[in-house]
């Protein structure tokens, strides 16, 4: 790890800045990507310039860890009492001097989170400032974000191609008992684990925890609350997780409330596309970024809720327990490492759970079972399933479903209760957590995004349109010459696949078995 | 285009003594607001201007602005362009106020032939 710190002084307007060039330069000589280095500079000397123009004194510290820049911008000043205030663009309480430099527009907090991946803003009325911001540069380096989180262990692999014919988007080859991933293709949805008897596809290991201070802040699925059968409900296994010393346990279940309120105030706008599109399942999100360009308006421009989660938690050591490989991808990809949040695979968590209710149930009263969950809201139809939520999607970009205001679409049975990772019934825990939820959870609150849907070029053949249309018409017209049959044997999933392959040079034709017996009985 | 051609077509006056010379613009970006400027900062942006701080060099600085064209009839601080001599900042000065000089120089700069503007 590298770190660069520099002093700063209020009050010397001509001197804001200093510290960002220096900044500059350094970052410059390691060789940062330079659109990174330009998204740091522009946050470092908001940021400086605040603290000038604020503060008596300061500090501007730069590290970098794994090639994510990470500033922290500390200053000895008035504070801030009113964060959500100073947040809004065109709010400023820069004195008359600074403004008529053309400082103090109210613009400088708003540019600082528009440019950085990661924001958190603590302030201490009387105290002082602190800013903590961080820019994606592997991300932006590469210009790709980490696709999926599906773990391969070709060892495990029998060579059934269930995986193949369950992908929904055609991402599966198993060549010589092998699987792989088409990653442009993969949306992340668990459909291949479901569908896999061996384990050979499983999710990706998530990283250790990357911080020693302890006790944490834990935020898990429902779904994992009701896991453990009839006898122990969701309150017992929040109270085995705080003997295993978790500070705190949360569900994401305020989170997702908050977002289905805020979808549904969308949906109120009569300017809004309908139905809007909850991004509830960054599965489905990924769908229809590579599937469905076209209803990328129809999103409700906020965070998932684990998303959410841990961007409120950011601030505090937290770990979170994912239910799909999808959430582990959303919180690794966009966001820098070595914050104080870790992913704990649920297979820990859970052992965690077993391992201690027995000692629970010894040495304490039982809780109570908790409340009944309040009902899902009016007017917002789920879908379950990808299959269904593909038809779904199909329906509403030809136009036909004026009828739903909100659609609320997971990729898993039942939501994030039926993902494979878990282990219960999907119906049966379910219905375990609408009647006995947690206890007295606080009130979350909606997250909106920094970074609008994009539409993934997942399925495109050609970066040029020529070309693709060109390739389009060797594919349909190989698929003619291949038999139809959409057997696997050729180990992609259809002909259709196995003719896109080989018009894009990813297998050969006589892959095919039946032409290949074919040619050889003419 | 060229920054020189630029000049020589917008009739902007050339004010620091640092040459302009292999410096290009692609586009023009105008405003009194540092965040604004600071945003919409490039190494092809020509970026016009009313303010005359010296907080304007270290923008350019730290932005790597071809070139800043301060605005309107009042002449700029000479101490501000024996301070962009120093600093290596190309400045230039269009008496005309902030919208006309912008539309000017944009002009010029979709008859330049070649350069892709906004």
């Amino acid at each position: 790890m590298t770190t660069y710190s520099y002093a700063l002084t209020g009050g010397d307007l001509d001197s804001a800045g200093r510290a960002t060039s220096a900044l500059k330069a350094q970052l410059k000589k390691i060789g940062l990507d330079p659109g990174v280095l330009r998204r740091v500079v522009i946050a470092a000397y908001e940021a400086e310039t605040n603290v000038v123009i604020h503060a008596t004194r300061g500090t501007l510290r730069a590290t970098l860890e794994s090639g994510y820049p990470t500033l922290e911008i500390a200053d000895e000043g008035p504070g801030i009492p009113d964060l959500d205030r100073a947040l809004q663009e065109g709010f400023s309480t820069a004195p008359e001097a600074a403004r008529q430099l053309g400082f103090g527009a109210g613009m400088g907090l708003p540019n600082i989170r528009k440019h950085t991946d990661r924001f958190v803003l603590q302030s201490t009325v009387g105290q002082g400032t602190r800013l903590t911001v961080s820019v994606c540069a592997t991300a932006a380096q590469t210009g790709e974000r980490l696709r999926n989180s599906i773990r391969i262990a070709p060892e495990r692999c029998k060579g059934c191609l269930r995986c193949v014919h369950a992908c929904p988007t055609s991402a599966i080859r198993v060549r010589d008992k092998t699987p792989s991933l088409l990653a442009h293709l993969c949306v992340d949805c668990t459909a291949c684990l479901a569908a896999c008897p061996t384990g050979a596809l499983g999710t990706a290991c998530p990283p250790a925890p990357t911080t020693d201070e302890t006790p944490m802040v834990l935020v898990v699925p429902p779904a994992f609350l009701s896991q453990f059968g009839a006898e122990v409900g969701p309150n017992r296994v929040v109270r085995a997780l705080l003997d295993a010393g978790y500070a705190e346990v949360r569900s994401t279940a305020p989170w997702e409330h908050a977002l289905r309120v805020a979808v549904g105030e969308l949906a109120g706008q009569p300017t809004r596309p309908k139905p809007v599109l909850s991004p509830v399942c960054p599965a489905v999100v990924n769908r229809i970024e590579t599937r469905f360009p076209s209803l990328l308006g129809h999103l409700a421009p906020f965070l998932s809720p684990l998303e959410a989660a841990r961007f409120q938690l950011s601030d505090r050591p937290a770990a979170l327990g994912v239910a799909c490989p999808c959430q582990r991808t959303v919180l690794t990809s966009n966001w820098p490492p070595g914050l104080a949040t870790a992913i704990i695979p649920l297979d820990e968590l859970r052992e965690q759970v077993l391992s201690r209710v027995g000692l629970s149930r010894a040495n304490s009263p039982e809780p109570p079972p908790g409340r009944a969950v309040a009902p899902d809201l009016a007017g917002v139809l789920k879908v379950f399933g990808v299959r269904d939520v593909v038809q779904v999607l199909e329906r509403v970009e030809d136009g036909t479903v004026p009828d739903v205001e909100v659609l609320e679409l997971y990729a898993c049975d039942q939501g994030c209760f039926g993902s494979p990772l878990m282990v219960e019934t999907a119906s049966l825990a379910r219905e375990r957590w609408r009647r006995h939820g947690l206890d007295d959870e606080p009130p979350s609150t909606v997250v909106r995004r920094e970074t609008p849907f994009s539409a993934r070029p997942g399925l495109r053949l050609d970066l040029d349109m020529g070309s693709a249309i060109e390739k389009l018409a060797r594919i349909d017209s190989l698929t003619g010459e291949l038999p139809g049959r959409d057997c696997g044997a050729c180990e992609a999933p259809s002909c259709s696949a196995l003719a896109e392959d080989v018009v894009l040079g990813r297998a050969a034709l006589a892959r095919c078995p039946h032409l290949a017996a074919g040619k050889e009985q003419a | 285009m060229e920054l020189t051609a630029l000049i020589e077509r917008s009739g902007a006056r050339l004010l620091t003594r640092c040459r302009p010379e292999g410096l290009d613009v692609l586009r023009v970006y105008g405003s009194d607001k540092m965040s604004v400027l600071l945003n919409e900062a490039s190494q092809t942006t020509l970026l016009a201007t009313p303010l005359s701080g010296p907080q304007l060099l270290r923008l350019a600085e730290l932005m790597d602005v071809p070139a800043i064209c301060l605005t309107g009839a009042t002449p700029p601080p000479p101490e501000l362009v024996t301070a962009a001599d120093k600093a290596g900042t190309v400045l230039l000065h269009s008496t005309a106020e902030l919208a006309r000089t912008c539309n000017l120089l944009d002009e010029c700069l979709r008859k330049g032939g070649g350069a892709e503007t906004p």
